[in-house]
Order: structure tokens, then C-alpha cells, then sequence
């Protein structure tokens, strides 16, 4: 494959999720710099595509390219948008993707080859459609595939993309849920981190989890001020396959928030899904 | 009272500390391991736990049951360990002044028990190697393997 550079690159950030889990409209959540879930998307993608567009399920607007093929998710989005705009490629992102960087992007889009780009995701290293550039090529295939009733942009890429490594473990975690924004504003929380040196912690770990760290306790030194914060070092350092939706978090013996404070000397545990009975 | 146990269960004194005069109803349920889990053949299974905040956790459920039900008692034993098919891993033990009221706090102990104890299970299987056991619709309400 050669690198792709002729087509001009434009953004597509999906704001028409129905965030049923969340409770709320995922693209108005708040999580750092007073921005929301969609300025901040749209002020990403501006930092690395010549012009942006909001893909919704409908309405009109400047700006906005309402889906036009009906309840059938992200495809029918990327489908709309190469409608609009065939000869362009187009970086669509999902507005649930509060740890994405420019510097992510930009690794992307340095990456670019022809077709698609893509990063490779945790699970079965399967690429992730909802961060990933779509070349005027794919056109035929996003096509094809909706004709064939297959709404998976995964499946479309699969086999098909270029994949990139993740920059970071949490590169394109999202949240769906309460207890994921919970996790990812507490990772986001560097306030009070600067101030505090590094303390040890206990860790001690269960199971599916104990298998993949390779063993069951572990004492670090760690600036961490939080689990999600501690759990990211060991993402970093661990190959853990285990999703963080998943896991449960307990400190010095009872259950806990992500966003606990740690203190020196501290137990934590980093819990599997329960499996008893 | 709620145990993680590494011995047989024994269920005889598990239903004598359930025995109440007031009581006109008792229901008991038992975990067994069964031979086979989605398709495949199951030989045996392994169960570890996180003590100290399951027999906590496991407490707190009981006491819930025994308040939102009106029990006159419950008490649970789940097993860590090696077990063979055949073998009891949980036992869940109630009783109440009518059966009614038995029987519902004994299901909802067991739900909740699953979904909330810190307790994980490995499959050992006839073919391959074995697997922690880890469907993520386990934690939810309502999915029952």
C-alpha cells in the first residue's frame, strides 16, 4: 500500500448515539475544560481535517449531515457523508471519545494509507471504526455492505484497513455508562497529582486478572491519585484484556469508586466479573 | 451469616442454624457442578474468592434478604477450591413464618450472591484448556447460565 494523500480530509463527529445507557445525551457530557463531548470532538477533528460536519440522526443545520439511511447506526453516518462528499475522505469520529489527543489524530493521519486507516483495538486486535479515516474507495464497500443488510463498520474494515498500534492503552476508551464517565473523569484528574509524591500501593489481583499480570500481589510506587489512574500504569505495563466496564475496584477491603483517593500505603484491588454459584 | 468455605459444605449444621419455632417455612438451594457449560464438556471446577470482602458482601446480602422478606434467618456457604462434577459449591438456606416469602428471599439470595460476591470460577473442560469464567451478562439481573 502506498501512503494517500490526495484526497482532502474532512471530519465527520457522530453526535446521534442514543446514549441509552448513559441515561443522557452523550454528546453533551462535560469532561475537562468546560467543553462538551461535541465541541471538543469537532475542535479535534478541526485541528487535522480541513472542514468539520456533524453527523445526526436528523435535523438540519450548518454544519450537519443528517443520516439518510434510516436506524442503522455509524454506517448509514459514513454512508451519508460519502454522499455529500464522495471525492473527500473522511475522518469519523465518535463524540464518546473523551481521551483521544490531537496528538492521536495526528498519528492517524500521518498513518494514512489507501482505503482505510485504523487503530488497532484490545479486543482480538480488532480495529476500531469509530476513530478511523475512510478513503473515497471505501465507498463502494460501505455501499455494498448496507445492500447486504452487514451495519458493522468493523466488519467493513476488517482485512481492509491500515492498523496503527494504539498510541496509549486508553487511547479510545469511551463511556457508556455513569461508572465508565466516573473512570475516565478520574483518570482526566491530574489536579491534586502534581502536588503529591509518589506512594506505594498494595495491589493485589484475582483470577482472570491474576493470569494476565502474572502474578497475585504486587507493591509499586505510583504518583496515581486514583484506581482508574493506578489501573492505567498497569494497562501500560500488563497486556490486560479483561475490559475496564468490567472490572470492579476495592480499596483497603470494601468496595470503590474509580475516583477514590488513594493514600500511601493503600490496598487495592482490581476485581474480574464475578463468577460464584 | 454468609462463609466462604474450603471444605465440603455441610448442610446438616447450615439447616440447624436455621431452625426457628416461629418459622412454618424453610427452602434450601444448592449449587452442584454440573458436566457441561454452553456446549462444552465441563470434568471439573475451580472456585477462589476474595475472603475478607466476600464474606462482608455475602453478609450484607443476607441481612437485606432477611429485612426485605421478614426471614426469621438465612445463611449461605459458598466453597473455594477444586470441585468434581457432583460436588456443592453454594448452599443458600432460609426460613420464615410461610413459605411464600422462603421461597422468594431464597432465589434473590442466590441472584444476588452470584452477582455480587467477589467469587470467580475456572472451567476445567474435557477438550482444551481450561477458562476462567468470565460472560459479563453474569453481573447482570435476570441472565442465568
Amino acid at each position: 500500500m502506498t501512503p494517500h494523500q490526495d484526497s482532502p480530509l474532512k471530519g465527520l463527529l457522530l453526535v446521534g448515539g442514543k446514549s441509552s445507557r448513559m441515561g443522557k445525551d452523550k454528546s453533551d457530557l462535560v469532561y475537562q475544560d468546560g467543553l462538551t463531548a461535541r465541541e471538543r470532538g469537532a475542535a479535534l477533528l478541526r485541528s487535522v481535517c480541513s472542514q468539520v460536519y456533524f453527523s445526526q440522526r436528523e435535523g438540519a443545520g450548518d454544519g450537519v449531515i443528517s443520516d439518510a439511511y434510516g436506524e442503522i447506526g455509524p454506517m448509514g453516518a459514513i454512508a451519508s457523508a460519502m454522499d455529500m462528499d464522495p471525492e473527500a475522505a473522511w475522518l469519523v469520529m465518535a463524540c464518546d471519545l473523551p481521551l483521544v489527543t490531537t496528538e492521536t489524530l495526528k498519528l492517524l493521519v500521518r498513518e494514512r494509507q489507501d482505503s482505510a486507516t485504523a487503530f488497532r483495538g484490545h479486543f482480538k486486535g480488532w480495529p476500531e471504526p469509530l476513530c478511523a479515516i475512510y478513503e473515497p474507495a471505501m465507498k463502494k464497500k460501505v455501499l455494498a455492505a448496507i445492500q447486504a443488510e452487514d451495519y458493522c463498520p468493523r466488519h467493513l474494515l476488517e482485512g481492509t484497513a491500515h492498523l496503527v498500534p494504539l498510541p496509549f492503552p486508553s487511547a479510545l476508551d469511551n463511556a457508556n455508562t455513569p461508572e465508565e464517565f466516573e473512570r475516565i473523569q478520574a483518570i482526566l484528574n491530574t489536579g491534586f497529582k502534581k502536588e503529591k509524591r509518589a506512594q506505594i500501593y498494595h495491589l493485589t489481583f484475582f483470577a482472570k486478572l491474576r493470569d494476565e499480570v502474572g502474578v497475585s500481589e504486587l507493591s509499586l510506587e505510583s504518583s496515581a491519585c486514583n484506581p482508574a489512574q493506578l489501573f492505567e500504569e498497569l494497562r501500560e505495563t500488563y497486556s490486560i484484556s479483561l475490559r475496564t466496564d468490567m472490572i470492579q475496584v476495592a480499596v483497603n477491603d470494601a468496595f470503590a469508586a474509580w475516583s477514590t483517593d488513594l493514600h500511601h500505603e493503600d490496598r487495592i484491588v482490581f476485581m474480574p466479573p464475578m463468577s460464584g454459584g | 451469616m454468609f462463609r466462604i468455605v474450603n471444605q465440603p459444605i455441610c448442610t446438616e449444621s447450615l439447616r440447624e442454624q436455621v431452625l426457628d419455632p416461629a418459622s412454618g417455612g424453610f427452602v434450601s438451594f444448592e449449587g452442584w457442578v454440573r458436566n457441561h457449560h454452553e456446549g462444552k464438556e465441563v470434568k471439573a471446577l475451580e472456585y477462589e474468592s476474595y475472603e475478607l470482602l466476600a464474606n462482608q458482601e455475602g453478609a450484607r446480602i443476607l441481612k437485606e434478604a432477611v429485612e426485605k422478606f421478614d426471614l426469621k434467618s438465612a445463611v449461605c456457604e459458598h466453597r473455594v477450591g477444586y470441585l468434581e462434577i457432583g460436588g456443592m459449591a453454594v448452599c443458600v438456606m432460609v426460613s420464615a413464618a410461610h413459605r411464600e416469602e422462603a421461597f422468594t428471599a431464597c432465589s434473590y439470595i442466590i441472584d444476588e450472591v452470584k452477582a455480587r460476591v467477589p467469587v470467580w470460577k475456572k472451567e476445567y473442560y474435557l477438550d482444551g484448556p481450561s477458562e476462567w469464567v468470565g460472560c459479563h451478562r453474569c453481573a447482570e439481573k435476570g441472565h442465568r447460565h
